[in-house]
Protein backbone atom coordinates (compact mmCIF):
# COMPACT_ATOMS: atom_id res chain seq x y z
CA UNK A 1 0.00 0.00 0.00
CA UNK A 2 1.45 3.35 -0.91
CA UNK A 3 1.82 5.94 1.85
CA UNK A 4 0.11 9.27 1.30
CA UNK A 5 2.57 12.07 1.94
CA UNK A 6 1.33 15.40 3.25
CA UNK A 7 3.38 18.48 2.48
CA UNK A 8 2.60 20.75 5.42
CA UNK A 9 5.65 22.92 4.74
CA UNK A 10 4.49 23.88 1.21
CA UNK A 11 8.07 23.26 0.18
CA UNK A 12 8.51 22.68 -3.54
CA UNK A 13 10.36 19.59 -4.57
CA UNK A 14 12.77 20.16 -7.43
CA UNK A 15 13.14 17.29 -9.89
CA UNK A 16 15.82 15.86 -12.13
CA UNK A 17 14.23 17.86 -14.94
CA UNK A 18 14.86 21.06 -12.98
CA UNK A 19 18.48 20.36 -12.03
CA UNK A 20 21.21 18.66 -14.02
CA UNK A 21 24.80 18.64 -12.86
CA UNK A 22 27.88 17.63 -14.80
CA UNK A 23 31.45 17.28 -13.58
CA UNK A 24 34.51 18.18 -15.59
CA UNK A 25 36.87 15.31 -16.46
CA UNK A 26 39.27 14.24 -13.74
CA UNK A 27 42.75 15.62 -14.38
CA UNK A 28 45.78 14.76 -12.29
CA UNK A 29 46.38 17.32 -9.58
CA UNK A 30 43.27 19.38 -10.32
CA UNK A 31 39.95 18.84 -8.59
CA UNK A 32 36.90 18.55 -10.80
CA UNK A 33 34.67 21.56 -11.54
CA UNK A 34 30.89 21.29 -11.75
CA UNK A 35 28.44 22.85 -14.13
CA UNK A 36 24.75 23.03 -13.39
CA UNK A 37 21.64 23.57 -15.44
CA UNK A 38 19.01 24.98 -13.15
CA UNK A 39 15.39 25.69 -14.00
CA UNK A 40 13.42 26.90 -11.00
CA UNK A 41 9.64 26.44 -10.86
CA UNK A 42 7.45 29.55 -11.14
CA UNK A 43 5.97 31.18 -8.05
CA UNK A 44 9.09 31.38 -5.89
CA UNK A 45 9.84 34.85 -4.40
CA UNK A 46 12.43 36.69 -6.51
CA UNK A 47 14.51 37.57 -3.44
CA UNK A 48 14.79 33.97 -2.21
CA UNK A 49 18.40 32.74 -2.05
CA UNK A 50 19.66 29.79 -4.09
CA UNK A 51 22.40 27.51 -2.79
CA UNK A 52 24.05 24.43 -4.26
CA UNK A 53 25.86 22.03 -1.91
CA UNK A 54 28.24 19.22 -2.81
CA UNK A 55 28.59 16.58 -0.13
CA UNK A 56 29.46 13.05 0.74
CA UNK A 57 29.25 11.07 3.92
CA UNK A 58 32.54 9.19 3.79
CA UNK A 59 35.17 10.42 3.81
CA UNK A 60 33.02 13.33 4.96
CA UNK A 61 33.21 16.50 2.90
CA UNK A 62 30.89 19.37 2.10
CA UNK A 63 31.06 22.54 -0.01
CA UNK A 64 28.40 25.21 -0.37
CA UNK A 65 28.00 27.58 -3.32
CA UNK A 66 25.91 30.75 -3.47
CA UNK A 67 23.99 31.03 -6.73
CA UNK A 68 22.36 34.40 -6.04
CA UNK A 69 18.61 34.76 -5.89
CA UNK A 70 15.61 33.33 -7.73
CA UNK A 71 15.15 36.66 -9.52
CA UNK A 72 18.83 36.99 -10.31
CA UNK A 73 20.68 33.69 -10.55
CA UNK A 74 24.44 34.22 -10.52
CA UNK A 75 26.76 31.34 -11.30
CA UNK A 76 30.02 31.56 -9.34
CA UNK A 77 33.01 31.86 -11.68
CA UNK A 78 34.22 28.53 -13.07
CA UNK A 79 37.30 28.44 -10.85
CA UNK A 80 35.16 28.92 -7.75
CA UNK A 81 33.08 25.90 -8.79
CA UNK A 82 36.11 23.63 -8.35
CA UNK A 83 35.34 20.82 -5.91
CA UNK A 84 38.54 21.29 -3.92
CA UNK A 85 37.25 19.22 -0.99
CA UNK A 86 36.72 16.29 -3.37
CA UNK A 87 40.15 15.92 -4.98
CA UNK A 88 39.94 12.16 -5.53
CA UNK A 89 37.85 10.12 -7.91
CA UNK A 90 34.92 9.78 -5.54
CA UNK A 91 32.24 12.08 -6.95
CA UNK A 92 30.05 13.95 -4.45
CA UNK A 93 26.27 14.11 -4.30
CA UNK A 94 24.54 17.47 -4.65
CA UNK A 95 21.70 19.39 -2.99
CA UNK A 96 19.93 22.48 -4.27
CA UNK A 97 18.15 24.75 -1.77
CA UNK A 98 15.96 27.80 -2.29
CA UNK A 99 15.57 29.65 1.01
CA UNK A 100 13.25 32.40 2.22
CA UNK A 101 14.81 35.73 3.21
CA UNK A 102 11.77 37.84 4.00
CA UNK A 103 8.73 36.12 5.52
CA UNK A 104 10.54 33.42 7.57
CA UNK A 105 14.25 33.77 6.88
CA UNK A 106 16.03 30.48 6.43
CA UNK A 107 12.91 28.45 5.62
CA UNK A 108 13.31 26.07 2.70
CA UNK A 109 11.04 27.00 -0.19
CA UNK A 110 12.32 24.44 -2.69
CA UNK A 111 14.72 21.56 -2.25
CA UNK A 112 16.25 18.51 -3.83
CA UNK A 113 19.03 16.25 -2.47
CA UNK A 114 21.02 13.14 -3.37
CA UNK A 115 21.54 14.37 -6.92
CA UNK A 116 24.15 12.34 -8.75
CA UNK A 117 26.18 14.35 -11.25
CA UNK A 118 27.01 13.17 -14.72
CA UNK A 119 30.64 12.11 -14.90
CA UNK A 120 32.43 12.22 -18.26
CA UNK A 121 34.40 9.01 -17.65
CA UNK A 122 31.27 7.03 -16.80
CA UNK A 123 29.71 5.39 -19.83
CA UNK A 124 26.18 6.67 -20.56
CA UNK A 125 24.71 3.17 -20.18
CA UNK A 126 26.00 3.07 -16.58
CA UNK A 127 24.53 6.37 -15.49
CA UNK A 128 21.07 5.08 -14.58
CA UNK A 129 21.96 1.50 -13.70
CA UNK A 130 21.85 -0.15 -10.30
CA UNK A 131 25.62 -0.81 -10.23
CA UNK A 132 27.94 2.19 -10.05
CA UNK A 133 31.29 1.60 -11.70
CA UNK A 134 34.26 3.81 -10.83
CA UNK A 135 38.04 3.64 -10.88
CA UNK A 136 40.70 4.25 -8.25
CA UNK A 137 43.91 2.67 -7.05
CA UNK A 138 43.02 -0.52 -5.18
CA UNK A 139 46.55 -1.26 -4.02
CA UNK A 140 46.55 -4.82 -5.36
CA UNK A 141 43.13 -6.20 -6.31
CA UNK A 142 41.71 -5.64 -9.81
CA UNK A 143 38.19 -5.02 -8.55
CA UNK A 144 36.34 -4.52 -5.30
CA UNK A 145 32.69 -4.12 -4.37
CA UNK A 146 31.96 -1.30 -1.94
CA UNK A 147 28.73 -0.58 -0.04
CA UNK A 148 30.09 2.30 2.00
CA UNK A 149 29.79 5.01 -0.60
CA UNK A 150 26.50 6.74 0.19
CA UNK A 151 24.42 7.57 -2.86
CA UNK A 152 26.45 5.19 -5.00
CA UNK A 153 25.68 1.80 -3.43
CA UNK A 154 26.95 -0.60 -4.52
CA UNK A 155 30.07 0.68 -6.26
CA UNK A 156 32.23 -1.64 -8.32
CA UNK A 157 35.70 -0.17 -8.02
CA UNK A 158 38.16 -1.11 -10.76
CA UNK A 159 41.86 -0.56 -10.25
CA UNK A 160 43.07 2.45 -12.26
CA UNK A 161 46.41 0.83 -13.05
CA UNK A 162 44.82 -2.40 -14.29
CA UNK A 163 42.37 -0.54 -16.51
CA UNK A 164 43.91 2.75 -17.66
CA UNK A 165 41.63 2.85 -20.73
CA UNK A 166 38.55 2.32 -18.53
CA UNK A 167 37.18 -0.35 -20.82
CA UNK A 168 37.31 -3.34 -18.50
CA UNK A 169 33.70 -3.13 -17.35
CA UNK A 170 32.64 -3.70 -20.97
CA UNK A 171 35.01 -6.60 -21.54
CA UNK A 172 32.88 -9.77 -21.99
CA UNK A 173 35.38 -11.88 -20.05
CA UNK A 174 35.42 -9.46 -17.12
CA UNK A 175 31.61 -9.34 -17.16
CA UNK A 176 31.37 -13.12 -17.23
CA UNK A 177 33.83 -13.56 -14.37
CA UNK A 178 32.95 -10.65 -12.13
CA UNK A 179 29.29 -9.70 -12.48
CA UNK A 180 27.83 -12.95 -11.03
CA UNK A 181 30.03 -12.44 -7.97
CA UNK A 182 28.90 -8.81 -7.75
CA UNK A 183 25.30 -10.07 -7.75
CA UNK A 184 26.10 -12.67 -5.08
CA UNK A 185 27.87 -10.22 -2.75
CA UNK A 186 25.15 -7.63 -3.16
CA UNK A 187 22.32 -10.06 -2.40
CA UNK A 188 24.29 -11.42 0.56
CA UNK A 189 24.54 -7.91 1.89
CA UNK A 190 20.85 -7.14 1.44
CA UNK A 191 19.26 -10.49 2.28
CA UNK A 192 21.57 -11.82 5.02
CA UNK A 193 23.87 -9.13 6.46
CA UNK A 194 21.54 -6.14 6.57
CA UNK A 195 17.95 -7.27 5.83
CA UNK A 196 16.55 -3.91 6.97
CA UNK A 197 17.99 -2.39 3.80
CA UNK A 198 15.44 -4.14 1.58
CA UNK A 199 12.54 -2.54 3.48
CA UNK A 200 13.19 0.72 1.63
CA UNK A 201 11.67 -0.24 -1.70
CA UNK A 202 12.68 3.08 -3.23
CA UNK A 203 16.32 2.68 -2.17
CA UNK A 204 19.19 0.91 -3.89
CA UNK A 205 18.58 -2.37 -2.07
CA UNK A 206 14.95 -2.44 -3.21
CA UNK A 207 16.11 -2.02 -6.81
CA UNK A 208 18.49 -4.98 -6.47
CA UNK A 209 15.81 -7.19 -4.93
CA UNK A 210 13.45 -6.33 -7.79
CA UNK A 211 16.22 -7.18 -10.22
CA UNK A 212 16.88 -10.54 -8.49
CA UNK A 213 13.16 -11.40 -8.61
CA UNK A 214 13.06 -10.58 -12.31
CA UNK A 215 15.78 -13.06 -13.25
CA UNK A 216 13.97 -15.91 -15.05
CA UNK A 217 14.61 -19.54 -14.25
CA UNK A 218 15.43 -19.30 -10.53
CA UNK A 219 14.88 -22.86 -9.29
CA UNK A 220 13.83 -22.13 -5.69
CA UNK A 221 11.30 -19.63 -4.29
CA UNK A 222 12.46 -16.50 -2.51
CA UNK A 223 12.74 -17.19 1.23
CA UNK A 224 10.80 -15.14 3.78
CA UNK A 225 12.63 -12.33 5.59
CA UNK A 226 12.81 -14.43 8.78
CA UNK A 227 13.99 -17.61 7.02
CA UNK A 228 17.22 -19.38 8.05
CA UNK A 229 20.42 -17.99 6.53
CA UNK A 230 21.07 -21.39 4.88
CA UNK A 231 17.82 -21.05 2.89
CA UNK A 232 18.75 -17.51 1.89
CA UNK A 233 22.17 -18.69 0.68
CA UNK A 234 20.50 -21.36 -1.46
CA UNK A 235 18.18 -18.80 -3.05
CA UNK A 236 21.02 -16.35 -3.74
CA UNK A 237 23.04 -19.16 -5.29
CA UNK A 238 20.12 -20.06 -7.55
CA UNK A 239 19.58 -16.43 -8.60
CA UNK A 240 23.26 -16.11 -9.52
CA UNK A 241 23.16 -19.31 -11.56
CA UNK A 242 19.96 -18.24 -13.30
CA UNK A 243 21.51 -14.84 -14.06
CA UNK A 244 24.59 -16.46 -15.60
CA UNK A 245 22.48 -18.93 -17.60
CA UNK A 246 20.13 -16.27 -18.91
CA UNK A 247 23.05 -14.18 -20.16
CA UNK A 248 24.88 -17.25 -21.45
CA UNK A 249 28.01 -16.11 -19.64
CA UNK A 250 29.89 -19.37 -20.09
CA UNK A 251 29.49 -19.14 -23.89
CA UNK A 252 30.24 -15.43 -23.88
CA UNK A 253 33.45 -16.11 -21.98
CA UNK A 254 34.49 -18.97 -24.28
CA UNK A 255 33.96 -16.92 -27.44
CA UNK A 256 35.87 -13.93 -26.02
CA UNK A 257 38.73 -16.18 -24.89
CA UNK A 258 38.90 -17.77 -28.33
CA UNK A 259 39.01 -14.35 -30.00
CA UNK A 260 41.84 -13.31 -27.68
CA UNK A 261 43.82 -16.47 -28.38
CA UNK B 1 61.30 15.43 14.18
CA UNK B 2 59.99 12.09 12.95
CA UNK B 3 59.08 11.18 9.40
CA UNK B 4 55.41 10.21 9.16
CA UNK B 5 54.78 6.91 7.39
CA UNK B 6 52.07 4.45 6.47
CA UNK B 7 51.95 0.72 7.06
CA UNK B 8 52.61 -1.82 4.39
CA UNK B 9 50.37 -4.93 4.39
CA UNK B 10 52.72 -6.78 6.75
CA UNK B 11 52.83 -3.87 9.21
CA UNK B 12 49.05 -3.55 9.27
CA UNK B 13 48.56 -7.24 9.93
CA UNK B 14 51.20 -7.24 12.70
CA UNK B 15 49.50 -4.27 14.35
CA UNK B 16 46.10 -6.00 14.06
CA UNK B 17 47.57 -9.12 15.68
CA UNK B 18 49.06 -6.99 18.48
CA UNK B 19 45.63 -5.53 19.27
CA UNK B 20 44.23 -9.06 19.60
CA UNK B 21 47.09 -10.16 21.88
CA UNK B 22 46.77 -6.98 23.95
CA UNK B 23 43.29 -8.02 25.03
CA UNK B 24 44.79 -11.14 26.58
CA UNK B 25 47.93 -9.52 27.97
CA UNK B 26 47.20 -5.92 28.85
CA UNK B 27 50.81 -5.05 29.63
CA UNK B 28 52.12 -6.14 26.25
CA UNK B 29 54.39 -3.40 24.90
CA UNK B 30 53.36 -1.73 21.61
CA UNK B 31 55.33 -3.11 18.61
CA UNK B 32 57.21 0.11 17.90
CA UNK B 33 59.56 -1.66 15.51
CA UNK B 34 56.65 -1.62 13.01
CA UNK B 35 56.86 2.16 12.80
CA UNK B 36 60.23 2.29 11.07
CA UNK B 37 61.02 -1.12 9.58
CA UNK B 38 60.98 -0.83 5.78
CA UNK B 39 59.24 -4.18 5.46
CA UNK B 40 56.44 -2.92 7.70
CA UNK B 41 55.99 0.72 6.67
CA UNK B 42 56.93 3.27 4.04
CA UNK B 43 57.36 7.07 4.17
CA UNK B 44 54.60 9.33 2.89
CA UNK B 45 55.06 11.12 -0.40
CA UNK B 46 55.66 14.05 -0.18
CA UNK B 47 57.63 13.71 3.06
CA UNK B 48 55.94 14.99 6.19
CA UNK B 49 57.85 15.43 9.45
CA UNK B 50 56.30 15.91 12.86
CA UNK B 51 57.30 16.25 16.46
CA UNK B 52 55.26 13.87 18.58
CA UNK B 53 53.68 15.60 21.56
CA UNK B 54 50.96 15.23 24.11
CA UNK B 55 47.48 16.36 23.09
CA UNK B 56 45.10 17.87 25.58
CA UNK B 57 42.05 16.90 23.56
CA UNK B 58 40.80 15.88 20.10
CA UNK B 59 40.76 19.49 18.91
CA UNK B 60 44.44 20.07 19.69
CA UNK B 61 45.39 16.83 17.95
CA UNK B 62 43.39 17.67 14.80
CA UNK B 63 44.84 21.18 14.64
CA UNK B 64 48.37 19.78 15.06
CA UNK B 65 47.88 17.26 12.26
CA UNK B 66 46.35 19.85 9.94
CA UNK B 67 49.20 22.29 10.63
CA UNK B 68 51.81 19.55 10.19
CA UNK B 69 50.59 18.55 6.75
CA UNK B 70 49.98 22.11 5.60
CA UNK B 71 53.52 23.03 6.59
CA UNK B 72 54.66 20.26 4.26
CA UNK B 73 52.43 21.57 1.47
CA UNK B 74 50.18 18.52 1.67
CA UNK B 75 46.76 17.42 2.93
CA UNK B 76 46.47 14.66 5.50
CA UNK B 77 45.18 11.41 3.97
CA UNK B 78 41.46 10.79 4.33
CA UNK B 79 40.03 8.14 6.61
CA UNK B 80 39.88 5.65 3.75
CA UNK B 81 43.70 5.42 3.93
CA UNK B 82 43.61 2.61 6.48
CA UNK B 83 47.37 2.05 6.43
CA UNK B 84 48.22 5.67 7.26
CA UNK B 85 45.72 6.06 10.11
CA UNK B 86 46.66 2.70 11.62
CA UNK B 87 50.35 3.67 11.53
CA UNK B 88 49.56 7.01 13.17
CA UNK B 89 47.60 5.15 15.85
CA UNK B 90 50.64 3.09 16.75
CA UNK B 91 52.78 6.25 16.58
CA UNK B 92 50.51 7.87 19.21
CA UNK B 93 49.49 4.66 20.97
CA UNK B 94 50.14 5.93 24.50
CA UNK B 95 47.51 8.60 23.89
CA UNK B 96 44.82 6.53 22.15
CA UNK B 97 45.21 3.54 24.48
CA UNK B 98 47.04 4.82 27.56
CA UNK B 99 48.41 2.51 30.22
CA UNK B 100 46.74 2.74 33.61
CA UNK B 101 48.42 3.01 37.00
CA UNK B 102 49.00 -0.76 36.95
CA UNK B 103 50.73 -0.52 33.57
CA UNK B 104 47.86 -2.28 31.82
CA UNK B 105 45.97 -0.93 28.79
CA UNK B 106 42.27 -1.39 28.05
CA UNK B 107 41.94 -1.86 24.30
CA UNK B 108 38.42 -1.36 22.91
CA UNK B 109 36.94 -2.35 19.55
CA UNK B 110 39.43 -2.67 16.69
CA UNK B 111 37.68 0.05 14.64
CA UNK B 112 38.97 2.60 17.16
CA UNK B 113 42.55 1.82 16.17
CA UNK B 114 42.27 0.51 12.61
CA UNK B 115 39.69 2.36 10.48
CA UNK B 116 36.87 0.27 9.05
CA UNK B 117 35.61 2.39 6.16
CA UNK B 118 33.36 -0.36 4.81
CA UNK B 119 30.81 -0.29 7.65
CA UNK B 120 28.70 2.84 8.13
CA UNK B 121 28.31 2.18 11.85
CA UNK B 122 32.05 1.79 12.45
CA UNK B 123 33.74 4.17 10.08
CA UNK B 124 33.39 7.22 12.33
CA UNK B 125 34.85 5.41 15.34
CA UNK B 126 38.57 5.73 14.63
CA UNK B 127 40.10 7.73 17.48
CA UNK B 128 42.35 9.84 15.24
CA UNK B 129 40.70 9.91 11.80
CA UNK B 130 37.37 11.03 13.23
CA UNK B 131 38.52 14.21 15.01
CA UNK B 132 40.57 15.14 11.95
CA UNK B 133 37.58 14.56 9.64
CA UNK B 134 35.42 16.82 11.81
CA UNK B 135 38.13 19.49 12.09
CA UNK B 136 38.60 19.48 8.34
CA UNK B 137 34.84 19.78 7.70
CA UNK B 138 34.80 22.92 9.84
CA UNK B 139 38.23 24.24 8.95
CA UNK B 140 36.87 27.76 8.38
CA UNK B 141 35.93 27.85 12.09
CA UNK B 142 36.83 24.57 13.83
CA UNK B 143 35.83 25.87 17.28
CA UNK B 144 32.19 25.51 16.24
CA UNK B 145 32.69 21.73 16.31
CA UNK B 146 34.14 21.73 19.83
CA UNK B 147 31.15 19.71 21.02
CA UNK B 148 32.77 16.63 19.47
CA UNK B 149 36.41 17.70 19.87
CA UNK B 150 36.60 18.66 23.55
CA UNK B 151 37.43 15.23 24.98
CA UNK B 152 40.78 13.41 25.18
CA UNK B 153 41.78 11.20 22.26
CA UNK B 154 41.23 7.93 24.11
CA UNK B 155 37.83 8.91 25.51
CA UNK B 156 35.71 10.61 22.82
CA UNK B 157 32.61 10.56 25.03
CA UNK B 158 28.90 10.15 24.54
CA UNK B 159 28.31 13.50 22.84
CA UNK B 160 30.90 12.62 20.22
CA UNK B 161 29.39 9.19 19.63
CA UNK B 162 25.90 10.59 19.15
CA UNK B 163 26.85 13.53 16.95
CA UNK B 164 29.50 11.93 14.76
CA UNK B 165 27.23 8.98 14.01
CA UNK B 166 24.77 11.48 12.47
CA UNK B 167 26.67 12.61 9.42
CA UNK B 168 24.06 15.15 8.35
CA UNK B 169 24.42 16.82 11.73
CA UNK B 170 28.19 16.73 12.01
CA UNK B 171 28.65 18.10 8.49
CA UNK B 172 26.37 21.10 9.00
CA UNK B 173 28.01 24.31 10.31
CA UNK B 174 24.74 25.55 11.81
CA UNK B 175 23.87 22.44 13.79
CA UNK B 176 27.41 22.01 15.10
CA UNK B 177 27.58 25.65 16.17
CA UNK B 178 24.23 25.23 17.91
CA UNK B 179 25.30 22.00 19.63
CA UNK B 180 28.54 23.57 20.85
CA UNK B 181 26.62 26.64 22.05
CA UNK B 182 24.23 24.43 24.02
CA UNK B 183 26.50 21.71 25.37
CA UNK B 184 29.99 23.19 25.82
CA UNK B 185 30.86 25.62 28.60
CA UNK B 186 33.02 28.28 26.86
CA UNK B 187 34.85 29.06 30.10
CA UNK B 188 36.11 25.53 30.70
CA UNK B 189 35.93 24.15 27.16
CA UNK B 190 34.28 21.07 28.68
CA UNK B 191 30.78 19.65 28.22
CA UNK B 192 28.17 21.19 30.52
CA UNK B 193 26.83 19.16 33.39
CA UNK B 194 24.02 16.88 32.21
CA UNK B 195 25.08 16.98 28.55
CA UNK B 196 24.59 13.28 28.00
CA UNK B 197 24.39 10.98 25.03
CA UNK B 198 20.62 10.80 25.53
CA UNK B 199 20.32 14.58 25.20
CA UNK B 200 22.56 14.53 22.14
CA UNK B 201 20.44 11.79 20.59
CA UNK B 202 17.31 13.90 21.07
CA UNK B 203 19.11 16.93 19.60
CA UNK B 204 20.22 14.90 16.56
CA UNK B 205 16.70 13.65 15.85
CA UNK B 206 15.32 17.15 16.20
CA UNK B 207 17.91 18.58 13.80
CA UNK B 208 17.05 15.89 11.24
CA UNK B 209 13.43 17.08 11.45
CA UNK B 210 14.38 20.76 11.24
CA UNK B 211 16.59 20.09 8.19
CA UNK B 212 13.41 19.29 6.25
CA UNK B 213 12.11 22.78 6.87
CA UNK B 214 15.11 25.03 7.45
CA UNK B 215 18.39 25.77 5.73
CA UNK B 216 20.45 24.93 8.80
CA UNK B 217 24.01 25.75 7.64
CA UNK B 218 23.42 29.49 8.05
CA UNK B 219 21.14 29.68 11.06
CA UNK B 220 21.68 32.38 13.66
CA UNK B 221 22.46 30.24 16.68
CA UNK B 222 21.13 32.68 19.28
CA UNK B 223 17.87 33.23 17.41
CA UNK B 224 17.46 29.55 16.70
CA UNK B 225 17.64 28.52 20.35
CA UNK B 226 14.27 30.25 20.79
CA UNK B 227 12.66 27.67 18.51
CA UNK B 228 13.89 24.69 20.53
CA UNK B 229 11.38 22.68 22.57
CA UNK B 230 11.03 22.97 26.35
CA UNK B 231 13.32 20.05 27.15
CA UNK B 232 16.28 22.11 25.86
CA UNK B 233 15.45 25.05 28.14
CA UNK B 234 18.10 24.23 30.75
CA UNK B 235 20.89 24.20 28.16
CA UNK B 236 19.55 27.30 26.41
CA UNK B 237 19.58 29.16 29.71
CA UNK B 238 23.08 27.93 30.52
CA UNK B 239 24.27 29.03 27.08
CA UNK B 240 22.77 32.49 27.50
CA UNK B 241 23.43 33.14 31.17
CA UNK B 242 26.36 30.84 31.91
CA UNK B 243 26.63 27.66 33.89
CA UNK B 244 26.43 29.42 37.24
CA UNK B 245 22.82 30.41 36.59
CA UNK B 246 22.13 26.86 35.49
CA UNK B 247 23.68 25.43 38.65
CA UNK B 248 21.88 27.92 40.90
CA UNK B 249 18.58 26.86 39.33
CA UNK B 250 19.43 23.19 39.70
CA UNK B 251 20.41 23.76 43.33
Amino acid sequence: MSIRRLNYTKRRRLTLDDVQIELSPLAAGTPRRFDIRLTLPPGLPPDAKVFVEAYRTHPPARMRFNFGTVGRLEWPPADERRLSEFPDELPPLFRVKVTDVSERPGRLLAYVARLRPQIPEVQPENRRGILHIHHKSLDGPIWQLDFSYSGYEPTLWIDSEADPARELARDPKFIALVFPEVLRQTLNRIVIDEPDLAEDEEGWAGAWIRFARSVPGTAVPEPAADAEDEDKVVWIDEVVKAFARERKLAAVFAVAAEEDA
Amino acid sequence: MRLLRRFRDAGLEEFRAYLVRLKENRTLAPPEFLLEGPEFSEPLVPSVRAEPRSFENRFVFAAWLDDTFRAAGAEAPRATDVKFWSWLTLFLFDQVCPAGADGGRKPRAEARYIPDPTRWNRRYRHLLANPYDVYRLHRDNPARAMVVLANPLHRPGELTEQFTSRLEVVQCPGTMALATHLYIDPETGRPRRGASGKKANRFGKLMNQYARTWDLPEINVTDFTRTLPRDFRRFVQAAVEGDQADQAQAG
